[in-house]
């Protein structure tokens, strides 16, 4: 009775026209740089942060957010239209999203993705309304050995992006670990590969990374074949996903849902590793696992899901005891506390029409963004009708002040003109840049939670095996290492007896 | 006809107006750009932000913040460093670009002779917080505590040589105890570890969220006296321990602005500081404590602490 009255009470906030208008504002903006590769919600929401000083806490929140959560809605277009990521977290939604749209199908890839966000952005809300509290004490439990053990698992996940050579997608996966390592040592504080370029120190930042190895290169790729692309111009069929398309994403949408709001409760990993575990998840479900790649409609619901209720997991360590996971909630901690509103665990009951409010206008916000980009499916349909040589001049621009409007550095815009031409020969010798992004993301997380543990234990390495949450992650990853020799051995056997009756 | 003589008396009069804006008496005649070299949303940021907005009123002039993040702190200083002295370009001067990074990495700037201080503004609010549930009540009871137990107590920090970890160390050696610090990636992942109960305490930001609800307990500030907002929280210095506190967040100018425009600007930013508006945002924060030093001061102190951390840095290392 009483969460009813709550909810009642956040609808009463997030519905003041005020609160509308900037909801409407913020998924508006959000779907927009959400839909030009290269330009993130952090920076948009850097540029707009002075803003909120102006307006109310309530209604500037509701912005902010708006613009978080519909930039993953909008990240998908560009994925699956020219393959080209609007955002690091709709860098898998390319895989199968972009061979649909090759095949004519690019209308329901643009549709499921929109459904899939708003039913995700639906359930995790639902989660968020319920379980805020219970979530935020379990997340606690996850210490640097946790963190190690569910890491490990992830990396192992990182074979399922392989598409093509096994081969390749783990030696990608390595030099995604080895290009993680650049930066400050955490441990010991020394610059390691830095070469005296201080914007090195903090590493290299995955979206001058992920918007040169996917970016650049696919325009660079392009305009050595500009004349193929008309084979698939003309067969662009329907612009809604069919029921069977609705049958095979079903699941997909589930599981990536509760998947991407679990990790997205997790300090640091966020939507974009969500993403990309939801895909592997999907691989290692289906019954059809070889055919992911090739336009299955289950690789683009599933981490489209993923990435958008990640945004709504991410909310929960931020309200419940003021710890930011990721750069945009320390900016919506910021702007909470210019207006004196602490989040932590107070805020519940303190500031209920904030926490209210914010839920509230998310359900909003997700109607709007899917009243806001189903209409416009035919609209980006139409974009590949605009000759190469206007679009892929207007991509790399985008892509420049995307990666420049970061930090305001060059040295992000070099970094990201590099990766684009080591992208370039990646895609002519047949290296997949999935597998390293995965890889490059996890690479510190791994590291220092391994460090970290043996700090704790004083280099023992038993700290894994004593806790039960490291356990169970640990058991799991040798199920998922072991199961392909286990299934290999049978089809032998199998093959032994056929050859034994034979005889 | 008439039109070139319209033309003539545009020219004479955009000619003879900026005439006065080169000299230095109409200071500042453009908005003014302030270098923080961290993220938005952060304490940093937030203060400079703060105290830009006040400022605006007495240069008569917008202030304009922008973030220029990296290098923990060492690209956006670096930028202010190299920016062109003509008062225009100012930054956030933090504790870490300034007195910690530049004694253990090679970076463009000297921070003492590079760079000029304004005023500060605010101290940064570390402390030393267990979890509401730890036996330890007091900092003497974990130093009495590791000296029985020597490498057991684990403390969370953000990262090697930093201010907090150096001066935690400086505090083991003084005291002849021996604990661990396990760095993290920053503020929020030492609380989430602290509040976890992965590390015995945490050497961090302050958090007045968690310590209004009774979710962890400050037990001494790195402060020079008791902040006034938490009066019941003790510093480590009352409590005996001889450590010095090198935090700090203020205003600073590349080296060479002229000495008129350096002194417009110390009186803006000090009667800003003065200004009930600035006074009430902080409160209103609840982020750091407002402190006061002028110019003055604030360089004679950067230059005297800067030497001290490198000291400290290099007995570290021994």
């Amino acid at each position: 009775m009483d969460l009813f009255q709550n909810i009642l009470f956040g609808f009463q906030v997030a519905l003041q026209p005020i609160n509308l208008l900037y909801c409407f504002i913020g998924v508006f903006i959000g779907t927009l740089i959400g839909v030009l590769p290269g330009i993130g919600p952090v920076g948009t929401m850097a540029i707009l942060f002075p803003i909120t000083f102006k307006i109310a806490p309530v209604t500037a929140i509701i912005m902010l957010a708006g613009i978080y959560y519909g930039a993953m809605y909008g990240g998908s277009t560009t994925s699956i239209l020219v393959n080209i990521p609007g955002e690091a977290a709709s860098v898998v939604t390319c895989l199968d999203g972009y061979q649909m749209a090759r095949q004519g199908r690019a209308g329901p890839a643009l549709g499921i993705a929109a459904f899939s966000s708003f039913i995700a952005g639906t359930l995790s809300l639902v989660g968020l309304m319920l379980l805020t509290i219970p979530l935020a004490e379990a997340a606690l439990k996850f210490g640097p050995p946790e963190y190690f053990a569910v890491m490990s698992l992830g990396l192992t996940l990182v074979t399922y992006l392989a598409r093509q050579s096994m081969i390749k997608a783990l030696a990608m996966a390595v030099l995604g670990l080895m290009l993680s390592f650049i930066g400050l040592d955490l441990i010991t504080g020394e610059p390691r590969f830095t070469y005296n370029i201080p914007e090195l120190l903090d590493g290299i930042g995955v979206v001058p990374l992920v918007v040169g190895v996917f970016g650049i290169s696919e325009v660079l790729v392009n305009v050595e074949i500009e004349i193929q692309r008309t084979t698939y111009k003309a067969r662009i069929s329907n612009l809604l996903p069919t029921l069977q398309d609705w049958k095979d994403s079903a699941n997909p949408i589930l599981r990536g849902s509760l998947l991407g709001f679990l990790i997205g409760i997790l300090p640091g990993a966020g939507s974009i590793l969500a993403s990309f575990a939801s895909y592997a998840l999907e691989k290692r479900c289906s019954r059809t696992p070889e055919k992911f790649g090739s336009g299955m409609i289950e690789g683009v619901a599933g981490p489209e899901s993923a990435n958008n209720s990640a945004v709504s997991g991410g909310f929960i360590p931020l309200f419940t005891l003021g710890i930011p996971s990721n750069a945009i909630m320390a900016l919506l901690l910021g702007a909470m506390l210019i207006h004196g509103l602490q989040p932590g665990p107070m805020l519940l009951s303190e500031h209920p029409a904030l926490f209210w409010g914010v839920v509230a206008s998310m359900y909003v916000g997700n109607f709007m963004l899917l009243a806001l980009n189903l209409p416009l499916i035919g609209l980006w349909v139409q974009v590949l009708k605009v000759p190469y040589r206007i679009l892929f001049p207007l991509i790399l621009l985008f892509c420049l002040i995307g990666s420049y409007s970061l930090n305001n550095s060059t040295v992000d815009v070099l970094i990201m003109i590099i990766f684009g031409i080591v992208g370039y020969f990646m895609r002519k010798f047949g290296y997949e840049g999935a597998p390293m992004v995965m890889a490059f993301i996890l690479g510190p997380m791994w590291e220092s939670a391994l460090r970290q543990s043996l700090l704790m234990s004083k280099g023992r390495f038993s700290i894994f095996l004593n806790r039960p949450i490291s356990l169970v992650a640990f058991i799991l990853t040798l199920a998922l290492l072991l199961s392909p020799t286990l299934s290999f051995i049978r089809e032998k056997k199998e093959v032994l007896k056929v050859l034994e009756k034979e005889e | 006809m008439r039109t070139y003589f319209v033309l003539v008396l545009l020219l004479i009069t955009f000619t003879i107006v900026p005439g006065p804006a080169l000299g230095q008496s109409d200071f500042p005649n453009k908005p003014i750009t302030v270098i923080v070299p961290f993220g938005p949303g952060g304490a940093a940021d937030l203060t400079s932000r703060l105290i830009g907005k006040v400022a605006e009123k007495y240069l008569g002039q917008s202030v304009v913040v922008v973030n220029k993040t990296g290098g923990a702190g060492t690209v956006g200083t670096a930028a202010l460093a190299a920016a062109k002295p003509d008062g225009y370009t100012l930054g956030t001067l933090v504790t870490s670009p300034i007195m910690t990074v530049p004694h253990v990495i090679k970076v463009t700037y000297h921070p003492v002779k590079d760079l000029e201080a304004i005023i500060q503004h605010s101290i940064l609010n570390f402390g030393v917080s267990v979890r509401s549930d730890s036996p330890f009540m007091t900092f003497k009871e974990i130093i009495e505590y590791a000296r029985k137990n020597p490498g057991v107590v684990t403390y969370g920090t953000s990262g090697t040589n930093s201010a907090q970890h150096i001066l935690m160390e400086q505090i083991a050696r003084e005291q002849k105890v021996e604990w661990i610090q396990v760095p993290f990636k920053g503020g929020p992942e030492i609380l989430s570890a602290m509040m976890g109960g992965h590390v015995s305490m945490a050497a961090t930001d302050f958090s007045p969220s968690l310590y209004k609800a009774k979710k962890m307990r400050t037990l001494a500030m790195f402060l020079n006296e008791r902040w006034s907002e938490h009066p019941d929280i003790p510093t480590l210095k009352e409590l005996g321990y001889q450590v010095p506190v090198p935090y700090f967040v203020g205003v600073g100018a590349p080296k060479g602005v002229p000495e008129p425009i350096m002194k417009k600007l110390e009186d803006s930013f000090t009667k800003a500081y003065q200004d009930p508006e600035f006074s009430q945002g902080m409160k209103t924060m609840g982020l750091l404590p407002a402190f006061y030093r002028n110019r003055k001061d604030f360089s004679a102190f950067i230059a005297k602490s800067f030497e001290e951390m490198g000291r400290y840095i290099q007995e570290l290392k021994k």
